[in-house]
């Protein structure tokens, strides 16, 4: 694999990975017994 | 399916064909992304002072120490360095509440016990409004684990054993979790309560501060989202404001637990009829309950404090005198209290003190406001104090304790 293509995969690795921690973040807060916006969204 | 469409646009637009190791590697910035959060978002410490309990009731050297209702915290003891250290654990009967005042039977205490080996005495109520049997449990468990130097545990006579009501507060599962992975006899009665979700939260927030702090940021995120929603709650009306009688609605909508509504839908005794009826029916409930809930969990309490070491006073907190001077409530309590003696070889030790008599027989002369709230501590301090001091003599312990 070249350079320029191993060096993509990785970026679009990286992306899903922290965009997933992220996420993990805003669903731990939300979890949390207030519920904010699921609560709402039902 | 999606997933294969997803990974051929993925392949088309941009050239990326993911594999197995795609997987490992996304999981490792995952973690690589929790780390740097867990880093930059800043710790929230619990604030006590701001504590309703304790704003309404200030003491330098007693405070409750328990999260609000919904936060997974559970309890925020205090530093155990130069003090003597007395974890205290109740529900709402060691309030003591009257016109224009408002304090709590362990800061009575703390009066007249203020130092034990040369060293002040500093107290952590795991107080908690409703506390339920199980809650109790999970409080024994933190005081445990935070390594106290005195364990008090209230039993409530009218909740102990109810089987209508074993746990009133859920958001303590991530402690009973955390507290009783070394204890395996307590797992049935865990499992039955907390699920695999509560297990996964409990391993996150001991690793991450950011999960363990989800309720505060949780308010947080609310009041932002609040503010984009097109909806507005109407504000609540100030007190006196109006008076309409809240709908029957607004009045299921302030219940904070389950049995508040069961108690009104599906009372076990006629709502309408007279107090001591009623009073009688929640004692009899207990006294001629068949589930064997409730005696696990004293079970468990009293495995808990008697292997920990700690010495540790269990009391059957006070009831009125119209409880112990009302023959048909009186019967009932005398059952519930015969119930409970059973349980003394769960709290066999020399360093335990059990008292499955409630403390009223002890301390004639208080005043209540209901059944089991205080309204005046009248001797119960004294008798509370003389048998913490007891206690702590018996286990090598020098209190200076004040004659009353």
């Amino acid at each position: 694999m070249k350079l320029r293509e191993r060096s993509r995969t990785w970026a679009i690795e990286a992306l899903i990975g922290l965009s997933l921690a992220a996420l993990a973040v805003i669903v731990a807060w939300a979890s949390s017994h207030q519920v904010p916006f699921v609560y709402r969204g039902l | 399916m999606t997933i294969d469409r997803l990974i051929d646009a993925a392949a088309r637009r941009l050239g990326y064909t993911p594999s197995w190791r795609s997987l490992v590697r996304v999981g490792l910035w995952f973690l690589v992304g929790l780390v740097a959060i867990n880093a930059v978002v800043p710790d929230q410490r619990r604030d006590l002072t701001t504590d309703r309990y304790n704003a309404a009731a200030p003491d330098a050297w007693v405070r409750s120490i328990t999260a609000e209702r919904g936060d997974p915290r559970g309890f925020t003891p205090t530093t155990n360095d130069g003090v003597f250290k007395i974890a205290w654990i109740g529900g709402s009967e060691i309030q003591s509440i009257n016109k224009g005042s408002y304090t709590f039977l362990p800061m009575a205490v703390r009066r007249h016990l203020t130092t034990v080996d040369g060293r002040p005495v500093s107290i952590d109520m795991y107080f908690v409004s409703g506390m339920r049997l199980v809650d109790e449990y999970a409080a024994v468990g933190a005081a445990i684990a935070d390594g106290v130097d005195l364990v008090v545990v209230s039993l409530n006579p009218v909740w102990v054993l109810n089987d209508l009501a074993v746990q009133g507060w859920d958001n303590f599962n991530g402690t009973l979790v955390r507290t009783n992975v070394t204890r395996p006899a307590a797992w049935p009665l865990v499992a039955s309560l907390v699920g695999p979700g509560d297990a996964l939260w409990s391993l996150a927030a001991d690793e991450l501060g950011f999960v363990d702090d989800r309720y505060q940021w949780g308010q947080r995120l609310q009041a932002r989202v609040d503010e984009l929603s097109v909806l507005r709650d109407p504000a609540p009306a100030a007190p006196g404001a109006g008076t309409a009688r809240p709908s029957e609605l607004d009045r299921i909508r302030e219940m904070t637990i389950p049995v508040e509504f069961w108690s009104t839908y599906a009372p076990t005794v006629d709502p309408s009829a007279p107090l001591a009826e009623r009073q009688a029916a929640l004692f009899e409930r207990s006294a001629s309950s068949r589930s064997t809930f409730n005696d696990d969990v004293l079970d468990r309490i009293g495995d808990a404090v008697t292997k920990s070491g700690i010495p540790t006073l269990v009391y059957t907190a006070a009831v009125s005198d119209a409880v112990l001077d009302d023959p048909r409530i009186a019967t009932q309590l005398e059952t519930i209290e015969r119930r409970l003696a059973d349980h003394a070889s769960a709290f066999d030790s020399t360093r335990v003190r059990y008292e499955p008599q409630t403390i009223a027989r002890r301390a004639p002369g208080m005043k209540f406001n209901d059944v089991v709230h205080v309204a005046d501590l009248g001797p119960l301090a004294n008798v509370m104090t003389s048998d913490v001091c007891k206690l702590l003599t018996a286990t090598g312990h020098r209190p200076e304790c004040e004659a009353p």
